[in-house]
């Protein structure tokens, strides 16, 4: 049976393998390595007309869906009227093929068919189609035969097909081995019937067929069972908490968090170490990798789901037992039988309408034609709580009185894709469940934790997809299934029965009489509100049903996000495989546009990112513990209630005065609208900031006296990140000093030095030489000792930092080395840390060995670290001097006005694709800091100075702007281009993504594309969706503008990874923020070297000529239109010159500067 | 201060070949997309003293009167208000300098009774200047006064410009006479407005009128209006949007005087323009105002529904009212266009009674 499994698993994912490729938009999955290699172009499916019944294996189309819930409901007129359409418009597609055997698999297994009029059927779709009949579809005709054909009759039909099988030059043998469909009976009876010999088959196929006992090896369960691991048991870190004084947030977020994080300190016999003691993790980890296990499965196991799950028993026992709030659960009930009621008219209803389209072929668009089979896949009890449920779960985040007059309602758009969704859910359980029951599917958790556990449902139901050899799994692989229109018009439809439904009581004392009656009202009503702007639906509750609730729904409403790990995490292997143990992370965070995952499973699969594998893992491998004395200190401020630097306060008091009526001057009301808008914006903004304060707290709380790790993550740049939210080091000030390394590291000669330098940069002091420095902190060494001593009583010297949480942890640290009388053995704990100067500019002067532009950014060696914001403000100011003395009156305004700090912003930022607008806003922002200038000429004043920098800039990095110039062209111009083959279609969208290589093999491609917008009509309102799958044109702007700033982004990015293998080599530990690289104290010399090393050789790899030929490989016969080549002054051949479209060619790069690259190795202010 | 008629504009001085850009008014609002917006001022004063001569308005203003009038153009219907009414005071707020030549000439011969401030009408700010400055003293009405009669001493005068902004500036007015804001502070003032199409047929909408709005509604409810010069194009266009099913298209107010097709008064667009004086009614106290939007504003968001349908915008339960509203006499099979301002005032009152009734909501008033 292993064998026959394994066999059948072979050939389904040979099968499935040929699916995925030919299916999926993007066929270019390229060489990413080596730009030498062939590339294959990048070649979209274009949008076809008739997108409702193109297969498309991202993306379930609408009729696609329709037909498979056909399918499920055994209409069989219609489905096969559907699948008739959908061939038509997917000729030759062989993606057919699984809906057609999902069509014959279901009316064999109805019973209920015609054996000729089905084989008639199938071969008119298989005609349309244009397509031959495999084996499979052949093997359910032989089912087909078998079942409705007898022995006496000689079983013609079956023999007929066999005939024209082998006359289509197909092996018989072929139809037998589709071991999913038939079963061994069935196979050997046919093989009677058709006198097969028997001889003629092979050992294994006897043994597939099921004619001898097949017997399989023994499949020895080898069990690396870690006994070791059990019998020396490590004891969990006693710990005691600090006390954290909670804030009142809405939902009970806070509380869910508290929940998990309990488990952090579960004494160890109640550990599932039995269940941890199959992963290859050191015995010494087993207690902690049990832990983690406990944390990370109550981490998302979702609440919602239990609730939902608490309350479905509810309304299906009805009145019997009944939850806590027996008031809330009886109206539920209510509304509950009600609905029912109204569901189950609704299916006659649908069922009558069915009638009428059977017998006329009736357009599949009308709205209950449509939605009707979806809705009649669910029972109307199911259909009924689950609308109920959903509806009451987004009302419930309103949850106090104050909040609902201030809120809008639910959107409408928003609930009714979440009804239509949990009717979706509800049916793939149930499927999942009845799969579970017949034995046919195999899940690794019971089904309960599957239904509680999102992660783990995507998963089974994934499993179920694809688990195509069981008997119903040939769907779409894609992990959404029912498309958002599908959601959209079944929500409305469930909401607007809701709606009629949902009545309360309610008990008021009449005006003129003074009695106490009631009345019944509805408790929704569906109201139009301009919310930004645009007027949208919502519905809104009654006040008195959130009252009602309130008590009621104190359940958790957002996932407790991922928290920091208790374990090393899992090193990446894969591109879904690494860091949390025991959930799924990919190894790339994206949003909405999945296409670079294809590329980076193909480069995964080729394995050509082993290095960024590698640096990833060591990233996470570094071990963190909480700070205790800033801990301690934050945790005072924190319960005094009072605001200190970041910390915001307890409470915030409004004072909004009166409503101006009858105003003289009716912008008193504008004013006032505006003010009371600041006001609830300010309030809220303390509250929301406060909850995450005391979230990050409650984190650090529960880690105190635990050494703890940050799986890392990738953005489509190949930019670092911690997977765990909240408290890590990629965070503000105040989560970088709460924050150390667990392993110290004694500070050895130098270590006190850079502990100084360190808190030096954390107060701004950056850019002078190291000395001076370290001669600050000496200079202050009492008040640092009283910042010690009295951090929140004394004068409070470390707030006045930069950075003071920061501090304060330096602080700290160098005071105990010094008291400890022998600073060299002191053992250190706090990072110090090296941040590259203007990261960005110093990777362009790499790029163009620009001389001046590298002396400027510290790749070349200085006495003292040059400032670039410096050098840009004196150029502007000797500018200003230039004009003013020409007579330009704005010129000798602002002279004077002009430092360091008005330019730095616009530096900073200028390589990262800050725009003319963005620069400017920065500058008006900055010049309003000064207060010297009146506000009606700031904006005046701002543009002038904004074209003085960046021209200023432009002369300093000249080199850098035409880098920059080139990078965005390139993109410009491959936007605009298209596949040869495209342009003779007559093809016009854009469609070509800007797609690079790093030099560490990471494959990057620009996400930015104009998704389309569609309206649908439901009967509730009209609801505007967006559709994110669809092949939507590129923005050849958003791709030109950021793709210069993007790749150097992709440049730094690799830095990182390199340096961070060359210190795992070293056994240094390093962590890092982007372009701020950490380091122990002791090892900061080092990791300088380091460092400095994998700088040289990144860009000894010429980069740009390796970007230039990927591109001209990649592109190679891409077209771009003519208008667009004359205006970047391509070279056009002259028997192009009277076509519309030439070909694209990648422009010249820029040419190179004199800088010797391995002066880096001797610039001591590199990272400073 | 003795008082001397000035001369009658002649059409050759007035004519938009005589300016600059002469409709480009320059906007309140500084924001790049606020392009200046255009406004034809008269040009005809003949039609403006004979339109006079028809209000018979003169009677009810003494001789304290002070006009405010903004974007006065090339000065034609100044000088016909002026020697009409003899005020005692005439402010002219103009802010296009184009027109500052011909307006200090004929403030020259006022002896200071009419005075030219180059400032821009659109912002509300300018008229808290002038009270500021003392330029604008007028007395205010009481409660008392105001049921009584008009306000005797202060009248508005205005050419809107076109499109958006017009529309916007007359249904501001009409909102803040009704709600005492703006020159409404003062009591019941009179305004006099050349409207162009858009505002004009927007505020002059009855029940039965597909594009019914709020503001024509408060119009009705608390504004009488009276359509001193017609214009036939206006009328037709207004007529168009007028459901064939309702029997309601009687109530557009008929204008005093029609000008005759052919006859261009406005420069420099000749498009038909209507001249509608709005007078706010007496406060009705038993009448809460924010309310009152509250239901016009949700019935009319879909306001082609039957009344008892759209209900439910109002507010969860909202349809229990149904029988206290036909009791009321409202038909609640009409659809919210149909409802005459009567009707909705009847369903605020009410709402207003309802204990059930949802808190306001913050973002209206």
């Amino acid at each position: 049976m292993y064998f026959q499994r394994q066999l059948q698993r072979c050939l389904l994912r040979i099968r499935f393998h040929k699916v995925n490729v030919d299916g999926r938009r993007l066929i270019q999955t390229g060489p990413l390595q080596s730009v030498e290699e062939n590339v294959n172009v990048y070649k979209p499916i274009l949008p076809s007309k008739k997108y409702e019944f193109k297969i498309n294996t991202d993306q379930k189309s609408e009729m696609v869906s329709l037909y498979e819930a056909c399918v499920f409901t055994n209409d069989f007129v219609r489905s096969a009227q559907l699948l008739g359409r959908i061939a038509g418009y997917n000729a030759t597609d062989e993606n057919m093929y699984p809906y057609i055997e999902l069509y014959l698999r279901h009316l064999i297994s109805s019973g209920d068919f015609m054996l000729d009029s089905m084989i008639r059927t199938t071969r008119a779709i298989l005609k349309k189609s244009k397509l031959a009949g495999n084996s499979q579809i052949y093997a359910y005709y032989f089912q087909a035969a078998l079942l409705k054909e007898s022995e006496e009759s000689g079983y013609p039909v079956l023999k007929r097909i066999a005939v024209e099988w082998r006359y289509r030059k197909g092996k018989v043998i072929d139809i037998l081995s589709q071991t999913s469909i038939l079963s061994s009976e069935q196979i050997q009876k046919i093989i009677r019937i058709l006198n097969i010999p028997l001889e003629t088959l092979s050992n294994s196929q006897l043994a597939l067929f099921g004619f001898q006992p097949s017997n399989p090896t023994e499949i020895n369960t080898v069990k690396s069972t870690v006994e070791e691991g059990r019998s020396q048991p490590v004891t969990v870190p006693s710990t005691e908490h600090a006390y954290i004084d909670k804030i009142k947030s809405k939902g009970m977020r806070l509380s869910a968090l508290l929940k998990s994080l309990n488990n952090i300190s579960v004494s160890p016999e109640n550990l599932p170490v039995d269940e941890v003691s199959l992963e290859k993790v050191p015995s010494s980890e087993l207690v902690n990798l049990a832990r983690q296990k406990l944390l990370e499965k109550s981490a998302i196991a979702s609440a919602i789901d239990l609730w939902k799950a608490e309350y479905e028993d509810t309304f299906q026992r009805g009145g019997g037992a009944l939850p806590k709030n027996k008031e809330a659960s009886a109206l539920f009930y209510e509304w509950y039988t009600e609905l029912k009621e109204m569901f189950n008219q609704e299916n006659k209803r649908l069922d009558s309408f069915y009638h009428r389209i059977e017998t006329n072929a009736g357009n599949p668009y009308i709205a209950e034609g449509f939605c009707g089979p979806f809705l009649k896949l669910l029972k109307t009890e199911k259909l009924a709580a689950l609308t109920i449920i959903e509806v009451i779960r987004s009302i419930s985040s309103i949850s106090t009185q104050e909040e609902a007059e201030e809120t809008h309602g639910v959107l409408i758009s928003r609930l009714t894709d979440a009804v239509g969704r949990s009717f979706e859910r509800e049916f793939l359980s149930e499927r999942l469940q009845e799969e579970e029951r017949e034995g046919k599917l195999r899940i690794r958790d019971n089904l309960k934790f599957v239904f509680n556990n999102p992660r783990a449902f995507r998963a089974a139901v994934k499993e179920l997809r694809r688990n195509a050899d069981e008997n119903d799994g040939k769907w779409k692989h894609a992990l959404e299934s029912w498309p958002r229109y599908v959601t959209t018009k079944i929500g409305a439809i469930a909401i607007s029965l809701f709606l009629q439904a949902a009545k309360m009581d309610i008990k008021f004392k009449r005006p003129d009489t003074g009695d106490i009656t009631k009345e019944s009202v509805s408790a929704f009503a569906h109201t139009y509100q301009y919310i930004h702007g645009r007027k949208s639906g919502v519905l809104r509750p009654r006040v008195e049903l959130l009252k009602l609730i309130a008590s009621e729904f104190q359940n958790p409403l957002i996932h407790p996000q991922m928290l920091p790990m208790l374990v090393r995490p899992k090193p990446w292997v894969q591109w879904d495989k690494g860091g949390y143990y025991y959930s799924r992370e990919s190894i790339i965070r994206l949003k909405g546009c999945t296409e670079q995952l294809d590329y980076i499973k193909e480069a995964s699969h080729k394995g050509h990112l082993k290095k960024i594998y590698n640096a990833l893992s060591a990233l996470g491998d570094v071990d963190w513990r909480i700070n205790r004395f800033t801990f301690d200190v934050i945790v005072k401020i924190w319960n005094s209630g009072e605001g200190m630097l970041s910390i915001p306060p307890k409470n915030v008091e409004v004072n909004l005065p009166p409503y101006p009526k009858q105003a003289l001057n009716p912008n008193d009301r504008v004013s006032w609208y505006s003010l009371r808008d600041k006001l609830s914006r300010e309030k809220a903004t303390a509250h929301s900031q406060r909850c995450d304060f005391n979230y990050k707290l409650e984190i650090a709380n529960s880690y105190l006296n635990e050494k703890f790790y940050f799986p890392h993550n990738m953005d489509f740049r190949g930019r670092v990140y911690p997977i765990s939210a909240h408290l890590h080091h990629v965070n503000n000030d105040f989560c970088r000093g709460l924050l150390e390394f667990a392993e110290g590291k004694p500070l050895g000669p130098n270590g006190l030095n850079w502990l100084k330098v360190h808190l030096a940069n954390l107060f701004g002091i950056s850019k002078v030489d190291y000395a001076s420095r370290q001669k600050f902190v000496d200079d202050n060494i009492a008040e640092l000792f009283d910042s010690y001593d009295h951090p929140l009583e004394g004068r409070k010297w470390w707030a006045s930092a930069e950075d003071p949480f920061q501090a304060l942890a330096a602080i700290a640290e160098i005071a105990r080395a010094i008291r400890s009388g022998n600073p060299e053995s002191y053992v250190c704990h706090v990072p110090v840390q090296q941040d590259g100067t203007c990261n960005g500019l110093q990777h362009y002067a790499a790029l163009g060995r620009d001389p001046d532009g590298a002396h400027e950014v510290n790749l070349s060696p200085n006495d003292r670290p040059k400032d670039v914001y410096d050098a840009v403000a004196k150029i502007v100011i000797s500018r200003l001097e230039q004009e003013s003395a020409k007579g330009d009156e704005v010129a000798s305004v602002l002279k004077d006005k002009i430092d360091r700090s008005v330019v730095k912003p616009t530096v900073m930022t200028n390589v990262y694709g800050v725009t003319y607008v963005g620069a400017k806003n920065q500058i008006i922002s900055q010049l309003e800091k000064r207060g010297d200038i009146p506000k009606d000429m700031l904006n005046n004043y701002s543009s002038y100075l904004t074209k003085m920098v960046f021209r200023a800039l432009r002369s300093l990095f000249e080199r850098a702007h035409e880098i920059q110039d080139w990078l965005s062209t390139c993109s410009y111009l491959i936007s605009n281009s298209l596949p040869a083959e495209f342009v003779k279609q007559g093809h016009k969208d854009k469609l070509t993504p800007t797609i690079w290589t790093t030099p560490l093999g990471f494959p990057i491609i620009q996400p930015y594309r104009n998704f389309k917008k569609r309206q649908v009509q439901t009967n509730l309102q009209s609801v505007c969706i967006e559709d994110r799958d669809r092949v939507a044109s590129v923005e050849p702007r958003k791709q030109a503008a950021a793709f210069p700033p993007n790749f150097v982004h992709s440049l730094d990015a690799t830095h990182l990874f390199m340096t961070c293998l060359k210190a795992k080599e070293a056994d240094i530990t390093f962590a890092s923020v982007h372009d701020s690289y950490w380091t122990h104290a002791c090892d900061v010399e080092q990791l300088g070297n380091l460092l400095r090393q994998a700088f040289v050789e990144l860009h000894s790899q010429k980069i740009m000529e390796k970007l230039r030929n990927e591109f001209r490989k990649r592109y190679k016969n891409f077209m771009i239109p003519k208008e667009i080549a004359r205006r970047y002054d391509l070279f056009i051949s002259s028997e192009d010159s009277d076509k519309k479209w030439v070909p694209l060619k990648i422009p010249l790069l820029p040419s190179q500067g004199t800088f010797d690259l391995t002066k880096v190795l001797e610039s001591k202010y590199f990272f400073s | 201060m003795s008082f001397r008629l000035l001369p009658k504009r002649k059409y050759d001085d007035v004519k938009a070949g005589n300016f600059i850009n002469p409709g480009r008014v320059p906007l309140a609002k500084s924001s790049r997309r606020d392009k200046p917006q255009t406004s034809s001022y008269l040009i005809n004063q003949d039609l403006m003293d004979k339109a006079l001569e028809a209000s018979n308005l003169r009677q009810q203003y003494n001789p304290n009167l002070t006009i405010v009038e903004m974007a006065p153009g090339a000065g034609v219907m100044s000088t016909s208000l002026y020697n009409y009414f003899q005020p005692k005071n005439h402010i002219l707020l103009e802010s296009r300098d184009t027109f500052f030549d011909p307006l200090r000439k004929l403030s020259s011969q006022t002896n200071g009774r009419m005075q030219l401030i180059e400032k821009e009408g659109f912002k509300w700010n300018t008229y808290s200047e002038l009270i500021e400055s003392r330029i604008l003293q007028v007395t205010r009405q009481s409660e008392a006064e105001q049921a009584v009669s008009t306000h005797r001493e202060l009248l508005f005068a205005a050419h809107i410009p076109i499109q958006y902004y017009g529309l916007l500036f007359t249904s501001q007015v009409v909102e803040y006479l009704a709600s005492r804001d703006w020159l409404g502070y003062y009591g019941r003032v009179r305004v006099l407005l050349w409207l162009p199409r858009s505002p004009a047929i927007t505020i002059l909408t009855s029940r039965g009128f597909r594009n019914r709005s709020m503001t024509a509604v408060r119009r009705e409810a608390f504004i009488d209006t009276r359509v001193i010069v017609g214009s036939q194009s206006i009328h037709d266009g207004l007529m168009k949007r007028c459901s064939s099913k309702s029997k309601y298209s009687h109530d557009v107010p008929k204008p005093l005087i029609q000008p005759p097709d052919d006859l261009e008064f406005m420069e420099p667009l000749h498009d038909g323009h209507i001249l509608v004086e709005l007078t706010s009614k007496p406060l009705d106290n038993s009448l809460s105002l924010s309310l009152f939007t509250q239901v016009i504003k949700s019935l009319l968001y879909t306001s082609r529904g039957k009344l008892k349908d759209s209900l439910e915008r109002l507010g969860a339960g909202a349809t229990n009212l149904i029988p206290a509203i036909q009791d009321a006499g409202v038909d609640v099979e009409l659809p919210s266009f149909c409802l005459s301002a009567e009707d909705f005032k009847t369903i605020t009152r009410i709402y207003e009674k309802w204990p059930l009734r949802d808190p306001l909501k913050n973002d209206e008033f």
